[in-house]
């Protein structure tokens, strides 16, 4: 493994903690892959994620949204991305209660957090 | 090598999970739902079944059910892996069947030793 740290430089917007440093770094090494590398692949991977969340909550299909939301809860939380893994939650259980006003504000707001963790990745 | 099932409807935490069994050595066979692990696992006799329980078709309980009752399959450990600890999740994944739980996010190390014990010795 080679470079800063992913956010090294400072991630504005996202909470301390956003990152389990350890975690990434490790998943990597595991994955035999550079950080920028399981970056990309995160990065990549939860982009489309979310636009077919999006596009789930458009067609109503909220056990659909569900289901998208339950997988993303578990790579970000798998790559240490805490932040994502928490809000991707918070939208699997607005699913659960099925109230469209509540699913939505939950699923803009992982597509903040996600946009600044994109960015923050990418500084790395 | 040993064979491992991988039965986990989520490509992103498949690929990562594929990958990290597979630098320690193990032979890993996919699958995304449950109806497609009770079809591998009944023609490749894995050693081992890694199973995330929220699954589409058949989720992974019945899946487990599935395997632990027909007589081919019955014998192979399985391993349950849920996201998140809901409370209960660990009496209903062995009233299932499953032999061992683990939570996600998957601490590897620990993973493979449950498989190993399981399956009686190093890959």
């Amino acid at each position: 493994m080679s470079g800063r740290p992913p956010g090294a430089s400072g991630s504005p917007g996202l909470v301390p903690g956003w990152l389990d440093r350890p975690r990434f770094d490790s998943v990597a090494e595991e994955c035999g892959w550079s950080r920028r590398r399981l970056a990309e692949f995160y990065v990549d991977g939860t982009r489309d994620a979310l636009a077919q969340m999006r596009a789930a909550l458009a067609a109503g299909s909220t056990g659909e949204l569900r289901r998208l939301a339950h997988g993303c809860v578990g790579s970000s939380a798998t790559c240490g991305v805490q932040a994502m893994s928490e809000q991707c939650r918070a939208i699997e259980l607005a699913a659960l209660d099925g109230e469209p006003a509540a699913m939505d504000e939950a699923l803009d707001r992982a597509e903040r957090i996600f946009g600044q963790v994109a960015a923050a990745l990418a500084d790395g | 090598m040993k064979r491992v099932l991988l039965v986990e409807d989520n490509e992103m935490n498949r690929d990562m999970l594929r990958r990290r069994l597979e630098r320690r050595g193990y032979e890993v066979l996919l699958a995304g739902d449950g109806r497609e692990a009770l079809q591998v696992a009944g023609s490749e006799l894995p050693d081992v079944v890694l199973m995330d329980m929220s699954l589409p078709e058949i989720d992974g309980w019945q899946a487990t059910r599935e395997l632990k009752g027909d007589p081919a399959t019955g014998t192979i450990p399985v391993i349950a892996l849920t996201a998140h600890a809901m409370a209960g999740d660990r009496e209903k994944a062995l009233a299932a069947g499953c032999d061992a739980y683990e939570t996600k996010p998957v601490e590897l190390t620990r993973l493979i030793a449950k498989m190993e014990e399981l399956t009686g010795g190093l890959a």
